[in-house]
C-alpha cells in the first residue's frame, strides 16, 4: 500500500497534475463554468432582466439558418434548379460581418512578416536600438485616441498625407475610409503599423534569443550566406513562436476588430467595417439578445476549432521544437 | 534558478497574502456602518455633471441621516454595458439615470417603479413645474417612469460671429428658413480664392472655409413634413420612404454634394471632434448640434471670437421640427426602499442640481421654471441666445416607442443611412430599402 | 583596399540604410505620442489650430497638477500597480507551472487538457463576462482585489505560449539532471525558468501592460471609488459630450509613464542571451 503510494506520488502523472493544479483549479473556475454557461444560454432566449427561456436551436436557426422566400412555388422539375434564387440567409448582416472578419484576416500574414523583420532588426547590436524598440512600441501603448487622429489624418481624402503623397505620382487616391473596401483596407494597415513593433515582435524577440549562436557558426564554416542562415536556421527555429502567433492571430482577429472600426469608422460605410465581435456586442447589450450572441459566440468558436484544428495538424507537423 | 526570480517570486506570494488579508478586514468595517438604509444610483456624465450631483447629494444629506447615498459613477461609453451586467448579475442598482431612448427599453423590459403614487402623494414636488414635452415621454398608459433632469434638442445652430461680420451676412434669426439658411451657407462658404458656390470656377476641392455642417438628418425629414413612423408612441409603419422624408433627406444629402456648403462625410469621418476643430480653427462657420457642445466650446474657443446659437431653419413650408435627446431618474423595480429612493430622486432632479447645471451650459433643465429663469434664460454667458431652446422644446421629435426600434435603426437604418450620405445609393431607393426592413421590425413586438 | 577594408564599408553603409529607415518609420511611431506630449502642455484654446504645432506656447505645465487632482490619482495608481503587479507574477507562476507539464510531462489526457485551454479562448469573452460576474457575486468578491486580480491570473494565452518555448528548450541539460537524479521541481525551477528569461520577461510585459490599460473589467467589478484603477481614471476626463484633451492627455501622460518604464527594463531581460553552454558547468 505504502509502496504503490510513493510509486503515485513519484509517477509523472501525479506529478504533471500537480504543476498544473494552480492554473487548472483558476481555470475551471473562471473560465470553464463561464464557457459552458454561455453554452447552456445559447439554447435559451434571455432579456438579461427576466429569467431565460430555453428554445433549443432558435437562436442557431436565427442567425445561421436559410429561409424559402415564400413567393417560391415547387410545381416542375425545372423549379428546383430556380429553387437556389429563392434561398434567403435568416440573417444576412451575420454573413457580412463574417465576411469583413474574414477579410480582415488578410492583415496576419503580413503582420507577422512584418514583426519578424523588425525583430531581426531590433535584434542587431546597433547603437540606440533601445530607443528604437521603445519608438516602435509607443504605438501600443501611447493614448487610441491619438493614434486615430494621425491616422484619420492619413486617410483624410482631400488633405490627407497618403493622397497628398499619391497626387504626387499622379495617382488619384480613394476615399480611404468611406469605400466598403478601401475602408477595410484602410484598418488593416493601420493594424499592420500600430502592430508591427508591438507584442508579435517582441515575441519573435525573445524567440531569437533562444537561437544557439553555434549553430550560425556551424553554417559559417560550411559557407552559408546570410539569406541561407535565415531560411534554414533562423524561420525553422523559430517555428514554435510563429505557430503560436498564427493560432493567436487567427483566434484574435475572429473575435478583434471592434475598436479600431468603432475609434476610426464607426463599423461603416454600411457596415463595411463591421466585425462579428461587433455584432455580438451588439447583440448582447444593445439589443438584448443573450442567448443569440451566444448561439454566435458558440458558432465562431465551432469555425475557430476548425481552423484551429487544421492549423495544428498540417502547421503543427511543420514545427520544430528540437535542433539536432 | 537566478536571484531576482527568486525575490520576485516570494514578493509574490506575500503580495497575495497582502491583498487576502486586506479585503477581510475591509468587510468589517462595512459590516459596522450602522442603520442607515443604503440606496445606489448609478449615473453618468462630465467631470463637472459629476462634481455638482456629488455636491447636491452631500449638501442633502445633513438633512436626511437615515439614508446614504452610494454613488456609482460610470463612463458614458460603458454605462448601459455595466448597468445591465448589474441587473442581469443579480446586483442592480436602485436608482439609474436614464436617457430618453434607452428607457423605452428598460420600460419594456418592465423594470422600472411606476413613480405616480410618490407623485401624487408628494405635496413638496410638482411634475407640472416641468416642460410637458418631457414628461409626455416618459409617462406610458398614464403612469410616470422617470423624473427627467434635462432635455436637449438637436436645434441648435451655432454659429461664429465673427465669420458673418466679416462676410457682412447678418445674423441667423430663429424664425429663418431652409432657404435664407442655404443662401447664407452659401455666402459663408469660400474657397481658396474667396470665390462661393455658385460663382464661376468655383473650386469645391478647395474649401477654406464651410457654411455649414450637421449630423443629424432627422430635422431635415421633420422640417420637410415628414416622420419616421407613423404614430410615434405606437408605431406601426415606417414612413422614411415617403415623399416628404425623401426630399428632407436630400436637402441633407444636397448641402455637401450640390450646394457645398458642407463638407463631405469622407472628410470628417464620422467624429465629432473634427467638427469642434474645423469651427473652433474658424474653418466652419455654422454647424448643428445639441446645447451639449457648450461647455467645450466655451473653454476651446476661448476669446478668439464671438459665437452664439440659433434656432434650427424652418421647413420650406414653414414646418419646425427636432430630434432630440435628454435624461431622467428612474427607480428600478427590484429596488427594496422605494421610499427612501424617492427621496433621492427628487433631489437628483431638484432646483439645486438643475441650476448648477445650467450655469455648466452643458444641458437644458427639464424644469421650465429654471430654464426661464436666471441661471438659462438669463444667463450671458455665451451661447446668449440659449434661451430659444425653450421654446424648441415645443417642436421635438423623439425616437419612436418600440421595443425593437434600437435594433432597427442600429441594423437597418444606420447603415443604410451612412451609404446615403455618402452619396453612393441614391435617397429614394435607399429609404425605400430602410422602410421595408423596418416595417417587418415593427411588426415583430 | 583590402577584403576587411571592403567589409567594413559595406557594414557602414548598411548601418546608415538601417538607422535611415528606422528613423523614417519612426517619427510616424512616435507621432501620436509627442502629440499626446504637446497637447497635455497646451492652453485648451491652442489645441485645435489651422496648422499643425507640436510646441507649445506657453507651456501649460499646470495642466499636470490639476489633472492629478481632477481625480484621485494616487488611489488609482496605487491600485493599477498593486493589481498589475499581482496579476503578472500570479500568471506567470500558474502559467510556467503548468506550461512545463504539458511542455515536458508525459501524462494521461494531456493533450486533451491542453486543447481545452486553447478551446476556451476561442470564446469570445463578451458572453462570459455575465456568468463571471455572477461566481464573483456569489463569492462575495465584487468591488474587490479579489475580483480584479484573482480572474486575471489563470490565463490559457499565458500557458499557451510558454509552453511554446519551453518546447524549443534544448532536452539534454534536463536529460543529464535526470540522471544526476534531479526531481521534476527541480528542473522546472533550476533548468527551464531560468533558460525562459526572455520569454517569461515577455510574457511579463504582455501581461503588466494588459492589466494596465485594462477598462472593461475593472469598471464591472468594481462600484466605490477607492477600488479603482487608471483607465477608469482616464475616462472621467472624456465624455460623450465634452472631453478635456489638455487635462486628458496630462493624465495619459502620467498613465503611460509606468508602461514605458516596465517596457525598457523588460526588453533588457527579452534580448538578455542566455548562455546555452555556460549552464553546463
Amino acid at each position: 500500500m505504502k509502496k504503490k503510494l510513493i510509486s503515485l506520488i513519484n509517477s509523472e502523472t501525479f506529478i504533471g497534475y500537480c504543476f498544473i493544479l494552480p492554473n487548472l483549479i483558476g481555470f475551471l473556475l473562471f473560465i470553464s463554468i463561464p464557457v459552458v454557461a454561455s453554452l447552456l444560454l445559447s439554447f435559451t432566449t434571455w432579456d438579461l432582466f427576466s429569467p431565460p427561456k430555453f428554445v433549443w436551436f432558435k437562436n442557431f436557426i436565427d442567425v445561421f439558418g436559410f429561409h424559402i422566400l415564400p413567393d417560391f412555388r415547387f410545381s416542375t422539375l425545372s423549379d428546383y434548379i430556380i429553387f437556389w434564387n429563392y434561398l434567403r440567409p435568416n440573417d444576412f448582416e451575420f454573413w457580412y460581418y463574417l465576411y469583413n472578419t474574414l477579410f480582415f484576416m488578410v492583415g496576419i500574414p503580413l503582420g507577422m512578416i512584418g514583426s519578424l523583420f523588425m525583430a531581426i532588426v531590433m535584434n542587431r547590436s546597433l547603437r540606440g536600438i533601445m530607443f528604437f524598440r521603445t519608438i516602435y512600441f509607443l504605438p501600443s501603448i501611447s493614448s487610441i485616441v491619438a493614434v486615430a487622429l494621425l491616422w484619420r489624418w492619413i486617410y483624410n481624402p482631400d488633405y490627407g498625407l497618403l493622397n497628398t503623397m499619391l497626387a504626387y505620382v499622379g495617382i488619384q487616391g480613394p476615399a480611404w475610409l468611406n469605400h466598403p473596401v478601401w475602408a477595410k483596407i484602410s484598418l488593416v494597415l493601420m493594424g499592420l503599423w500600430s502592430g508591427v513593433g508591438g507584442y508579435n515582435m517582441l515575441l519573435y524577440l525573445a524567440a531569437l534569443q533562444g537561437i544557439p549562436l553555434h549553430l550560425y557558426e556551424a553554417a559559417e564554416i560550411d559557407g552559408a550566406n546570410p539569406w541561407q542562415k535565415f531560411v534554414h536556421i533562423t524561420i525553422p527555429m523559430l517555428s514554435p513562436t510563429t505557430f503560436f502567433i498564427f493560432i493567436m492571430s487567427v483566434i484574435g482577429a475572429f473575435q478583434g476588430g471592434f475598436q479600431s472600426a468603432y475609434l476610426m469608422t464607426r463599423g461603416g460605410p454600411g457596415g463595411a467595417t463591421t466585425t462579428i465581435e461587433y455584432y455580438i456586442y451588439n447583440n448582447a447589450f444593445v439589443w438584448f439578445y443573450m442567448g443569440k450572441a451566444s448561439a454566435l459566440a458558440w458558432f465562431l468558436f465551432l469555425i475557430i476549432l476548425l481552423v484551429t484544428m487544421f492549423n495544428w495538424k498540417y502547421g503543427g507537423k511543420k514545427v520544430q521544437y528540437q535542433y539536432i | 534558478m537566478s536571484k531576482n526570480l527568486k525575490i520576485c517570486f516570494a514578493a509574490a506570494l506575500m503580495l497575495s497574502a497582502i491583498f487576502s488579508t486586506g479585503c477581510s478586514s475591509k468587510k468589517e468595517n462595512s459590516a459596522g456602518a450602522g442603520k442607515q438604509t443604503e440606496i445606489r444610483v448609478a449615473y453618468w456624465g462630465a467631470p463637472s455633471e459629476k462634481e455638482i450631483i456629488n455636491k447636491t447629494i452631500s449638501n442633502w444629506g445633513k438633512n436626511n441621516p437615515g439614508i446614504k447615498v452610494v454613488l456609482e459613477h460610470i463612463p458614458s461609453g460603458t454605462y448601459t454595458d455595466k448597468v445591465l451586467t448589474e441587473i442581469a448579475g443579480g446586483n442592480p442598482p436602485d436608482i439609474i439615470f436614464c436617457e430618453v431612448n434607452i428607457f423605452v427599453t428598460f420600460f419594456y423590459k418592465n423594470a422600472l417603479l411606476d413613480l405616480t403614487p410618490f407623485l401624487s402623494g408628494d405635496k413638496g414636488f410638482s411634475i407640472n413645474n416641468f416642460f410637458p414635452e418631457v414628461v409626455s415621454r416618459f409617462t406610458r398608459n398614464g403612469k410616470l417612469f422617470c423624473i427627467p433632469r434635462d432635455t436637449a434638442p438637436f436645434a441648435c445652430i451655432y454659429y461664429n460671429k465673427d465669420l458673418f461680420e466679416k462676410s457682412n451676412v447678418p445674423f441667423p434669426k430663429d424664425n429663418w428658413d431652409m432657404n435664407e439658411f442655404l443662401a447664407t451657407a452659401k455666402k459663408l462658404t469660400i474657397d481658396d480664392k474667396g470665390r462661393h458656390p455658385g460663382d464661376p470656377e468655383f473650386n469645391e476641392k478647395k474649401i477654406s472655409c464651410y457654411g455649414y455642417w450637421g449630423w443629424t438628418w432627422h430635422n431635415f425629414v421633420y422640417s420637410y413634413g415628414g416622420k419616421l413612423v407613423d404614430d410615434i408612441d405606437d408605431p406601426k409603419t415606417c414612413l422614411l420612404d415617403r415623399k416628404e422624408a425623401v426630399d428632407g433627406v436630400q436637402a441633407f444629402v444636397d448641402l455637401s454634394y450640390r450646394h457645398f456648403v458642407s463638407p463631405k462625410p469622407d472628410a470628417l469621418t464620422n467624429s465629432g471632434m473634427s467638427i469642434n476643430q474645423l469651427f473652433i480653427m474658424g474653418r466652419l462657420a455654422m454647424f448643428q448640434s445639441g446645447i451639449w457642445e457648450t461647455p467645450n466650446l466655451r473653454q476651446l474657443v476661448g476669446d478668439k471670437f464671438k459665437w452664439d446659437v440659433a434656432m434650427f431653419p424652418k421647413g420650406p413650408k414653414g414646418k419646425r421640427g427636432f430630434g432630440t435627446g435628454g435624461s431622467g431618474y428612474a427607480i428600478l423595480k427590484t429596488c427594496k426602499n422605494p421610499k427612501e429612493a424617492w427621496e433621492v430622486v427628487k433631489c437628483l432632479a431638484g432646483d439645486e442640481g438643475q441650476e448648477m447645471l445650467a450655469d455648466t451650459g452643458l444641458a437644458q433643465p427639464a424644469n421650465r421654471k429654471i430654464a426661464g429663469g436666471k441661471h438659462w434664460a438669463g444667463d450671458l454667458n455665451p451661447p446668449q441666445n440659449k434661451k430659444m431652446l425653450n421654446e424648441a422644446v415645443k417642436y421635438v421629435y423623439y425616437e419612436p416607442f418600440h421595443p425593437l426600434w434600437r435594433e432597427a435603426s442600429d441594423k437597418y437604418i444606420g447603415p443604410e443611412m451612412d451609404l446615403i450620405v455618402h452619396n453612393t445609393v441614391p435617397v429614394k431607393e435607399g429609404l425605400a430599402k430602410v422602410a421595408v426592413k423596418v416595417n417587418k421590425i415593427l411588426k415583430q413586438k | 583596399m583590402t577584403l576587411h577594408q571592403i567589409k567594413l564599408i559595406r557594414d557602414m553603409i548598411n548601418k546608415f540604410f538601417v538607422y535611415l529607415v528606422l528613423s523614417l518609420f519612426g517619427i510616424s511611431m512616435i507621432f501620436p505620442f509627442l502629440w499626446m506630449l504637446s497637447t497635455s502642455l497646451k492652453e485648451p484654446s491652442q489645441i485645435f489650430t489651422s496648422t499643425l504645432q507640436l510646441w507649445p506656447t506657453p507651456i501649460m505645465w499646470s495642466n499636470y497638477i490639476e489633472a492629478w487632482h481632477a481625480i484621485p490619482f494616487g488611489k488609482f495608481y496605487l491600485n493599477s500597480i498593486f493589481v498589475a503587479v499581482a496579476v503578472t507574477f500570479g500568471q506567470i507562476l500558474t502559467s510556467s507551472m503548468a506550461a512545463y507539464a504539458f511542455a515536458r510531462l508525459k501524462f494521461p489526457g494531456r493533450d486533451k487538457l491542453f486543447f481545452a485551454y486553447l478551446a476556451t479562448m476561442m470564446i469570445p469573452g463578451m458572453v462570459t463576462l455575465i456568468p463571471v460576474f455572477i461566481l464573483l457575486k456569489m463569492f462575495g468578491w465584487l468591488d474587490t482585489y479579489k475580483a480584479l486580480i484573482l480572474p486575471g491570473i489563470f490565463s490559457a494565452y499565458g500557458t499557451f505560449m510558454l509552453r511554446q518555448f519551453f518546447m524549443t528548450l534544448p532536452t539534454d541539460l534536463e536529460d543529464a539532471a535526470r540522471i544526476d537524479g534531479c526531481s521534476s521541481w527541480r528542473i522546472y525551477w533550476q533548468i527551464i525558468l531560468p533558460l525562459s528569461k526572455p520569454a517569461i520577461a515577455t510574457l511579463a510585459t504582455f501581461t503588466f501592460l494588459g492589466n494596465w490599460q485594462s477598462f472593461f473589467w475593472p469598471l464591472i467589478v468594481t462600484s466605490s471609488e477607492h477600488m479603482k484603477t487608471l483607465p477608469i481614471g482616464l475616462s472621467y476626463f472624456q465624455d460623450i459630450y465634452s472631453t478635456n484633451w489638455t487635462l486628458l492627455m496630462a493624465a495619459s501622460v502620467i498613465v503611460l509613464a509606468p508602461a514605458l518604464i516596465v517596457f525598457i527594463l523588460n526588453q533588457r531581460f527579452i534580448t538578455q542571451g542566455i548562455a546555452l553552454t555556460g549552464l553546463k558547468g
